[in-house]
């Protein structure tokens, strides 16, 4: 196993891989914040600005767990379209 | 090897991943991702940090932190990295389509995933620092690396 073997499969595509996954992580972030928000909005109106901590770490938690799967999932399909082992 | 990837079709093969390995993923991350983050929070011991506190205060009062909570950190950090790596196997390698299989994998290739990001890290940190540009750009290099270690291509 040679882990320097990624820098010969993403040759002469580092920015289009950078930029799929940032375009892919900014829409994620867009989603989770939004979403995180109207969870969180309704708790801080009612229980003051702490909120509940069990559900304000659960969404913490849960974003950072969204964001994880989908940088791996994007990472092996990467991988995968590059060494022409496509899934689909 | 394929010249150009593919925006689209990259982006379908990754929703493909996740629909045909849903259930993996979803126990996987969270047992593995979710639960120990969730956990160390709520446990954590934390300190407001003051609006108006400097770079170096922030770093600090984060050092302390850490060093206050090491014995709930630690474990959280290093049950994700496992899961991290079993995600990795079971989405990258079809003769592995166990969760367990795929947990016992990640096992034998934790060592090598840490220090590949480790070293991947101090990278992508010093071309961060140089002119931000080579940092983003190496990050689109190394994007591949947990995929290449869980499969053990070799160069």
């Amino acid at each position: 196993m040679d882990p320097s073997s990624a820098l010969a499969i993403t040759r002469g595509n580092g920015w289009v891989s950078f930029l799929l996954l940032f375009l892919v992580m900014l829409v994620a972030f867009v989603v989770l914040s939004v979403a995180s928000l109207a969870i969180k909005l309704p708790l801080v109106l009612v229980v003051g600005p702490e909120g509940i901590p069990l559900v304000t770490h659960a969404l913490g938690a849960f974003s950072n767990m969204v964001f994880s799967v989908i940088t791996v999932a994007l990472s092996v399909a990467i991988y995968r379209q590059l060494t022409a082992q496509p899934n689909i | 090897m394929t010249d150009r990837l593919d925006f689209t079709a990259t982006w379908d093969e990754t929703r493909q991943l996740l629909r045909s390995h849903g259930e993996g993923v979803g126990a996987i991350a969270g047992a593995m991702l979710f639960l120990p983050d969730w956990v160390a929070n709520m446990f954590m011991q934390t300190e407001q940090l003051s609006d108006k506190a400097t770079i170096s205060e922030v770093a600090a009062q984060w050092q302390a932190m850490a060093a206050a909570n090491w014995y709930i950190l630690l474990p959280a950090f290093l049950c994700s990295l496992l899961g991290t790596v079993a995600l990795y196997v079971l989405l990258a390698r079809s003769d592995l389509p166990k969760i367990g299989d795929a947990i016992r994998a990640a096992l034998v290739l934790l060592p090598t995933y840490f220090l590949a990001q480790l070293l991947s890290g101090l990278i992508f940190g010093l071309g961060l620092l140089v002119l931000i540009l080579p940092g983003l750009y190496l990050i689109g290099r190394f994007a591949p690396l947990g995929a290449v270690i869980a499969t053990g291509q070799s160069g």
